[in-house]
């Protein structure tokens, strides 16, 4: 009886890995080998399209395999080629390369040999370049340089990065402006609002990446998700497919960019949007506290795109990440700009 | 951390060469990484029976899988720890362990290098051995009780670190179910 | 599941009628380098054979970071092999909670690989695992000896803190008393 009850679990086991989801069923999926790292790319949607979106996640330490996750990139997969990656030291990469030189020129170098891979492997396709966060700053760095930009016929910049210093201070007067209207509201956490007044005095020019505390009082200003319980029901998680059917495992959860992150805090790529002429849509989520809405103004204002040829499109009742608060928004907009500029 | 590891992996071999009533045991189980992502695993255990209800298992394991779209594992490893037995047979144990992980890259499209002009050539699926220090626990039913040479069925998760990896050590969880039976 | 069998591990078959011993120790607990502190050790050790036992340990303990105490309670299960010298080897796992008390002048505490916590007034639980290997030495006739000393190397991890890739380091010295002859 235990010999069979044993037999029986091990079929099913055996039975459960073979049912095979989406996410190890779907699309090419391979590994670019660059100084050291192992880097995932996986490249889904309508191939046959011809139009390939590569995006660039943001961080730094998160993971492009988060993008397929929203309702806003599944409906993106149904009319382009989307290309997910994950960047040295996150989300699924792989290796242990050298952590003496993390620069911003190591991760432009990995974007530069990402977009070379897809044009060798699919035979020089139409691009779009798409950078989320951090990834809208680390796109615009490679996009300004080398004339890059060439190589794609667009840019979409959702709620991009570009300039540490000044989005500090963008940040800053974002949370300020709300924090009166909290404390004066009732039943709120005045100790914690107060705390954050107090937080800004000492501290009146923050850091962008190393100083921690100001994403989180834009994450309780609803700064990441507009309406957190609505943007769970638009996107809800397959956890059973991706704890047992998909390419996740725990190592998702460990982040090699665990120590100083004083390289990233003072970059500033407005040079490099100086020297971007293609086509850009700035999309950006109207209640974003992580990347205000305010540096869509600043990037619009700075790139050097003709102004027939760019825009900036703020999303209402959204915040870092209309492709989860509004994928229905985002995925109109986007389709828009590609179909005219494809 | 490594060291301590180390340290466990000496305290191993010299726990080993303790003289005590022993068998020696072949194994052979199902190790599913993150339950389902299948692979298998040999052992050879070297028990010291130290009463009727204790012993103390030495046990080596190879053992291989594969996650699509992740990674493959070739592992080999060493394990010392406790084992408890009921009179029903029933056993359970717990060990720590020590071993080298190596990793193989799983993308059904291979792996690719770009060079300094934009060449593209196949890369290779290796990555570089890591160390694998893990912590495992376990039940089991020893189906041959009080008979002289034992035949145990068992199930194990067992906890494992990859190190290093993106700069810290990243860690993964498996269970293994099989058998083991006694050969002297 | 870990946790599961953890507790049939500590309460399992297997402890019989063997001799018991119940040790009452306490020694010096240092996490890191900085955070000393002290921890009290109430040992239950059947021996399986002249060299060989299975204690069931619980630890009370507490340290002191720069930025923090901990108090913990946590209970460890494992084996130790005696040698005719009188010194011992010892090998457990063990799982129990931890209560982080913050003293640092902000609502967040962060560490040096930027894991954060909001934490709150006074204790912040979380679970704590740990595995600990163990040096130790019989004082005196190895076979009437009711006094020992130990040296504990732990790694341990705070769960409600940090994941699993993040494991802390401490190293335990000190002494016990069997209470009841063997």
């Amino acid at each position: 009886m235990k010999t069979h009850s044993l037999l029986l679990l091990l079929c099913a086991l055996i039975f459960g890995a073979c049912n095979k989801s989406e996410f190890l069923t779907e699309g090419d999926y391979f590994h670019l080998d660059h100084n050291g790292a192992k880097l995932p790319v996986w490249v889904k949607g309508n191939v046959d399209s011809g139009v390939f979106i590569i995006t660039v996640h943001g961080g730094p330490g998160d993971s492009g395999h988060e993008f397929p996750l929203s309702k806003g990139f599944k409906y993106l997969e149904e009319d382009y080629a989307v290309v997910y990656w994950d960047q040295r030291f996150s989300g699924l990469s792989q290796g242990d390369p050298d952590d003496s030189n993390i620069t911003p020129e190591l991760f432009i170098e990995d974007t530069e040999k990402v977009v070379e891979l897809i044009r060798h492997r699919y035979g020089d396709p139409t691009l779009f370049m798409l950078g989320h966060s951090w990834g809208g700053q680390l796109s615009a760095g490679y996009l300004g340089r080398d004339d890059h930009d060439q190589l794609f016929n667009g840019w979409i910049d959702l709620d991009g990065s570009i300039y540490g210093a000044l989005e500090a201070q963008i940040m800053k007067d974002w949370i300020l402006e709300q924090v009166p209207g909290k404390l004066n509201e009732e039943g709120s956490d005045k100790a914690f609002w107060q705390f954050v007044l107090d937080w800004y005095e000492a501290h009146p020019a923050p850091d962008n990446y190393t100083d921690q505390e100001p994403y989180f009082f834009a994450d309780a200003l609803d700064g990441y998700a507009y309406d957190w319980e609505r943007t769970q029901e638009l996107n809800p998680v397959p956890y059973h497919e991706l704890i047992f059917s998909s390419m996740f495992s725990l190592a998702y959860y460990v982040s090699g960019l665990t120590t100083d992150q004083s390289w990233a805090d003072d970059l500033n790529f407005t040079p490099e949007l100086a020297q971007i002429t293609i086509p850009s849509l700035l999309l950006w989520g109207k209640n974003d506290g992580a990347v205000p809405a305010a540096v869509g103004d600043y990037v619009y204002e700075h790139l050097a795109t003709p102004i027939a040829d760019k825009r900036l499109v703020k999303i209402d009742e959204c915040s870092h990440a209309p492709h989860y608060d509004q994928p229905e928004i985002f995925y109109q907009q986007v389709v828009e700009f590609v179909e005219q500029y494809q | 951390m490594k060291y301590a590891y180390m340290t466990a992996l000496l305290f191993s071999c010299l726990l080993t060469h303790l003289s005590a009533q022993s068998n020696l045991k072949a194994g052979v189980a199902y190790f599913g990484h993150t339950l389902t992502h299948p692979g298998g695993v040999l052992e050879l255990e070297l028990e010291r029976e130290f009463s009727e209800r204790a012993s103390l298992p030495f046990r080596i394991d190879l053992g291989y899988y594969r996650h699509a779209r992740n990674h493959d594992g070739l592992f080999l490893d060493a394990h010392i720890g406790l084992r408890q037995y009921a009179r029903s047979g029933f056993f359970w144990e717990e060990s720590i362990g020590i071993g080298i992980l190596q990793t193989m890259l799983n993308g059904e499209d291979g792996v690719f290098e770009v060079g300094e002009d934009g060449t593209v050539r196949r890369g290779s699926v290796f990555n570089q051995p890591d160390l694998m220090p893990s912590v495992t626990l376990g039940l089991g039913w020893d189906l041959t009780h009080r008979q002289d040479r034992k035949t145990l069925l068992w199930l194990r998760p067992k906890l494992y670190w990859q190190y290093p990896q993106k700069l810290v050590s990243v860690y993964h969880v498996a269970v293994q179910a099989g058998f083991s039976w006694q050969l002297r | 599941m870990y946790f599961v069998l953890f507790c049939i591990l500590v309460a399992g078959p297997g402890q019989g009628r063997a001799q018991k011993q119940i040790n009452l120790g306490a020694g010096y607990f240092g996490a890191g380098r900085s955070a000393p502190g002290l921890v009290l050790a109430l040992e239950l050790e059947p021996f399986q054979s002249e060299s060989f036992s299975s204690p069931t340990r619980l630890n009370l303990g507490y340290f002191k970071d720069p930025d923090y105490g901990v108090a913990f309670l946590d209970l460890h299960k494992g084996f130790r092999k005696y040698f005719r010298s009188g010194l011992y080897l010892e090998q457990s796992v063990g799982v129990g909670l931890m209560a982080t008390y913050y003293d640092v002048d902000n609502l967040y505490y962060f560490d040096r690989y930027r894991n954060s916590i909001r934490f709150k007034e006074g204790a912040n639980i979380s679970v704590m695992p740990s595995v600990e290997l163990g040096i130790g030495y019989l004082l005196g006739d190895t076979q009437t000896s009711q006094n020992r000393i130990w040296i504990r190397p732990r790694i341990y991890w705070n769960l409600g803190f940090r994941n699993l890739a993040f494991p802390y380091a401490a190293i335990q010295a000190g002494f016990s008393h069997t209470l009841n002859a063997r």
